[in-house]
């Protein structure tokens, strides 16, 4: 597949319009439709936007990722759009992935591989998929969400927490997340994905043990399309208190 | 009682060589699925690990499939079908005893 190579604010018709900010918290109050905003205190270079790296990138480049769904897109021209999954920047040794932004409609808005980050449902919202009773819920603060499941008491415990849309994992090979589990240690903790959010059938799965800050993977290379990704808690019959919590900071996507 | 590769890939039959580690589906993640499903799939058991050949490692206990999930799905469907299809002949092989033996032939 051929790379468009556009510098960034180049001539010609086409061009990335692209800056760098040392924070959140500089972005301009408003910009023009698909100007891109990376967060960065490294010099930044020129800008490639493609479905495949720049082979002989410069220390500083910036490769915008292309193809699939993208929750926002740059308008080249009128007929030219990009779908921007992510922008890199090259260390001089590898990709760095980067905070990043465009601007479209009357806001700054995040290009991202996450879907949930510290407080922020980015790719998508999160709620239950299914459960098998109310005392087993899940709970949105500022920074972290917290799924609970009741212990088992006389009866199998279970509860999923979803993603309500299904994420786009073409060319993705990897899902994480990163968690702090506490409680029992039995029964079964996962991040899986799955092609329905209300069923506890999984296309993939990888346990989460009880931790602190912990990161777990799961290998998604073979799979094309849309999943929905989320994590499941069950627990046996016999189980008693207090129950499992799972607290969740990030979880996101690799290339 | 499947049987893992040194790649971690399943199958459900050990090899000759019994070179394969036998794993208990304990979850029923593979619960009712056909060979061509289950052979789809990669398990890293728990306290194992499986370096992906781009370097990044997954830890046990991980359940992914090696080829696209569709392609399996598919292949279960058509079990399931050939399943029913078996299911319905013995159906009305049972239901022609019956009336054989409401009729005192047998």
């Amino acid at each position: 597949m051929s790379i468009a190579i556009i510098n960034a604010g180049g001539g010609g018709s086409l061009g990335l319009s692209v800056a760098a900010y040392a924070n959140t918290g500089s972005l301009p109050a408003s910009g023009v439709a698909g100007d891109i905003a990376v967060i960065t205190s490294d010099a930044i270079g020129t800008a490639y936007a493609g479905a495949v790296a720049p082979t002989s990138p410069a220390t500083g480049d910036l490769w915008v990722w292309t193809g699939g769904a993208a929750l926002v897109t740059i308008p080249l021209t009128d007929q030219i759009r990009l779908s921007p999954r992510a922008v890199y920047r090259w260390s001089g040794s590898v990709w760095v992935l980067l905070v990043s932004y465009v601007y479209s409609g009357s806001a700054w808005v995040q290009v991202s591989l996450y879907a949930y980050d510290d407080g922020v449902e980015v790719l998508s919202t999160f709620s239950i998929g299914n459960r098998s009773r109310t005392n087993n819920t899940l709970t949105k603060y500022a920074t972290n969400m917290v799924m609970f499941r009741e212990f088992g008491g006389g009866a199998t415990s279970v509860i999923s927490v979803m993603s309500d849309v299904a994420l786009d994992l073409t060319d993705i090979t990897t899902l994480k997340i990163k968690y702090t589990r506490t409680g029992l240690t039995t029964g079964t903790t996962s991040l899986v994905v799955a092609n329905s959010r209300g069923t506890y059938v999984w296309v993939a799965s990888s346990a989460m043990a009880v931790a602190t800050e912990a990161i777990v993977s799961v290998n998604v290379a073979s799979l094309n399309g849309l999943y929905y990704v989320g994590l499941y808690s069950d627990g046996p019959s016999s189980e008693s208190a207090p129950g499992v919590t799972v607290t969740v900071k990030e979880i996101w996507l690799e290339k | 009682m499947l049987y893992l590769d040194d790649d971690y890939c399943a199958h459900v039959e050990q090899d000759a060589e019994t070179t394969r580690i036998p794993w208990e589906d304990a979850g029923g993640f593979f619960a009712g699925k056909c060979p061509a499903f289950i052979e789809g799939y990669r398990v890293v058991p728990e306290s194992n690990a499986w370096c992906r050949e781009d370097g990044e490692v997954f830890y046990g206990l991980m359940i992914s499939p090696i080829v696209n999930p569709s392609i399996l799905q598919a292949a279960q469907a058509d079990a399931d079908k050939a399943t029913i299809e078996e299911l319905d002949a013995a159906v009305v092989d049972l239901a022609f005893q019956n009336a054989l033996l409401e009729m005192g032939v047998m």
